[in-house]
């Protein structure tokens, strides 16, 4: 108990010291929003700062900030959607990223621990030596090599799959795919070692002298005290499906926070940029904080170990 | 330097033919960045307009892209860039890593718990985004992107220095140290730094790699490199956006690419399993 509360108190001091930070380093920025070519008179440019509250000190601009989002939920104006709010915006681009991250963590997940699982079970023989061949493959190819691939080939000479956007459920196949990749391949490397070591144990030939399967005691008895390596990679591997989901959703034109992410960018958008950042970071933060939690609830060796 | 040539010697002798292919390879590419001048069978920005799309041939290796560019001489000057920047990168942030480390390795205690907190702070967040963030502080060019990769590559180096000076201090060749009186200045560079050989090398061989990507990645969403210089990011950019009818301009570079990653990645879980037996297999 006293071991999650203090794993709370990290995680909130350490969303406020991302939000803080994210948000001097807005002001720090060089070159403001309105600057334009054209020139624009000086009184406009005074309007539009107290219209955005840029008039204000920095701390207060930052007190007011985060007033709005805990208690209003309301991000600020973007600065280039003319009329748009961010929380509007992000609202429109998250759900889609979310739905392709949880997918493409699934599959990572699913495939990741099976492959990881048999490749141990049968270590030394061809079944080891493809999937970790494959996983290695899977962690040096550059996503978007692994994904204009599987546009040349799915999409454009068997013709099965579409190419680009994000409407039916056929669409969601080839960027899923890719993303799950990487993950994929980190989660069958550390399932591989991690059953090798649990299948050392004592209570593993304890189960075989008992007379259970072979099949029985790899994914009852040594499977489940394997995981826990992989449990408390869930945040690290998180935050890996994020980086890839830049590159995915721009290659794929699926309308997802990180498409506009990256516009925001270009656009020197900064009220959407910080918006999007402080979410990435809560989602981040609590995500670490929920495996914590996970795993001294699933592993009573932890909670002994304050 | 003694303690870097013992490890890579005895690593050489131990490794197996795979290993000693994947070296060889990552040489070949080294020297193609090296003597890209001069191996360069034209210019890396000649256009030519009437030979645009061009399939391999004797005048030019690889073929020619949309501006009628020799994509060979322009995978040689890639090479170029993106190595540079990926050594200077992973060396300078591995250096301030270390620095890091050693200090709050060493003094542990309230100073240095908040230093390692803010290292964990930073490691949650994905370093695309931090990237894309102190690009747009410092400009979406070069300068930007080298100091990008700069600032989100010292966190691995900082926690493994962190840990290893700290076990290291519990040994009794420290402990005689303290007995035979000597300065905290002597005990970090000459008993210390020397143990930390291992663990840098390791790094080294993982945030060069890493580091490649990262260009790689920035340079095709975009921002990083600005094109007509190529990079290995602007080569794998600019032939994606043709490759339906013109695949030979994705493919070659993408080969480069995935060579050089896999030679990477191979050598350096090698080296780190040579390095620490207890880890194989992990990650």
């Amino acid at each position: 108990m006293i071991k999650i509360i203090r794993a709370l108190g990290r995680a909130i001091l350490t969303l406020f010291f991302i939000s803080a930070a994210n948000f001097f380093l807005m002001k720090l920025i060089p070159g403001g929003p309105f600057d334009t070519d054209k020139k624009v008179p000086p009184e406009v440019l005074r309007a539009l700062e107290a219209k955005f509250r840029l008039d204000l000190p920095w701390w207060d601009q930052y007190f007011e900030y985060m007033k709005g989002i805990l208690f209003h939920w309301d991000w600020g104006p973007s600065l280039k959607f003319l009329g748009q709010n961010v929380s509007e915006i992000i609202m429109d681009g998250l759900p889609v990223s979310i739905e392709l991250g949880c997918y493409a963590l699934s599959v990572a997940l699913v495939l990741g621990i099976i492959s990881g699982t048999l490749a141990a079970a049968n270590r030394g023989t061809w079944i080891d030596r493809v999937s970790m061949g494959v996983a290695v493959l899977g962690i040096s190819l550059p996503s978007f090599l692994v994904g204009a691939l599987a546009i040349v080939f799915f999409a454009q000479k068997l013709g099965i799959l579409p190419a680009a956007m994000w409407d039916s459920p056929a669409h969601k196949v080839l960027p899923t795919l890719v993303l799950g990749i990487r993950p994929a391949a980190l989660i069958a490397r550390l399932t591989r070692s991690s059953v090798l070591e649990t299948l050392q144990m004592d209570f593993i030939r304890t189960a075989r002298a008992k007379g259970l399967s072979r099949t029985k005691v790899l994914f009852v008895h040594a499977l489940r005290n394997s995981l826990l390596p992989v449990l408390s990679l869930l945040g690290p591997l998180a935050a890996t499906v994020l980086t890839g989901s830049f590159v995915i959703e721009y290659m794929f034109s699926v309308p997802g926070l990180a498409t506009h992410f990256i516009q925001a960018v270009n656009n020197r958008d900064y009220p959407l940029l910080m918006g999007a950042t402080l979410l990435y970071a809560a989602m981040l933060v609590f995500l670490n904080f929920c495996t914590e939690v996970l795993s001294v609830s699933v592993d009573p060796r932890l909670r002994r170990a304050a | 330097m003694s303690a870097f040539y013992q490890i890579l010697h005895g690593y050489w002798k131990q490794s197996d033919w795979f290993m000693k292919l994947s070296l060889l390879f990552l040489l070949f590419i080294l020297v193609l960045a090296v003597f890209a001048p001069l191996l360069a069978s034209h210019a890396f920005d000649l256009q030519n307009l009437e030979l645009t799309f061009a399939s391999p041939s004797w005048d030019h290796f690889f073929g020619t892209d949309a501006l009628g560019r020799d994509l060979w001489s322009r995978i040689l000057y890639g090479s170029r860039l993106s190595l540079s920047i990926a050594f200077v990168t992973a060396m300078s942030s591995v250096c301030i890593g270390l620095v890091y480390g050693l200090i709050a390795g060493y003094i542990e205690n309230t100073l240095s718990r908040w230093m390692m907190g803010l290292v964990d702070v930073l490691y949650t967040l994905p370093t695309l985004m931090v990237s894309l963030l102190v690009m747009l502080l410092f400009g979406r060019d070069m300068k930007g992107l080298l100091i990008a990769m700069v600032i989100t590559g010292w966190l691995g180096t900082a926690r493994l220095v962190e840990v290893q000076v700290r076990s290291l201090k519990r040994r009794p060749f420290m402990e005689a140290t303290d007995a035979l009186g000597f300065k905290a200045p002597r005990k970090l560079l000459r008993h210390i730094l020397p143990n930390c050989a291992g663990p840098l090398l390791v790094e080294l061989s993982y945030q060069i790699p890493t580091n490649v990507l990262s260009e790689a990645f920035l340079s095709f969403l975009g921002v990083g490199v600005r094109p007509p210089n190529p990079s290995w990011g602007v080569l794998a950019d600019e032939g994606w956006r043709t490759m339906q009818y013109y695949p030979h301009l994705i493919i070659f570079p993408g080969l480069i690419i995935s060579l050089t990653m896999l030679s990477f990645n191979f050598i350096g879980d090698s080296l780190r399993d040579y390095l620490d037996p207890h880890l194989k297999g992990r990650l």
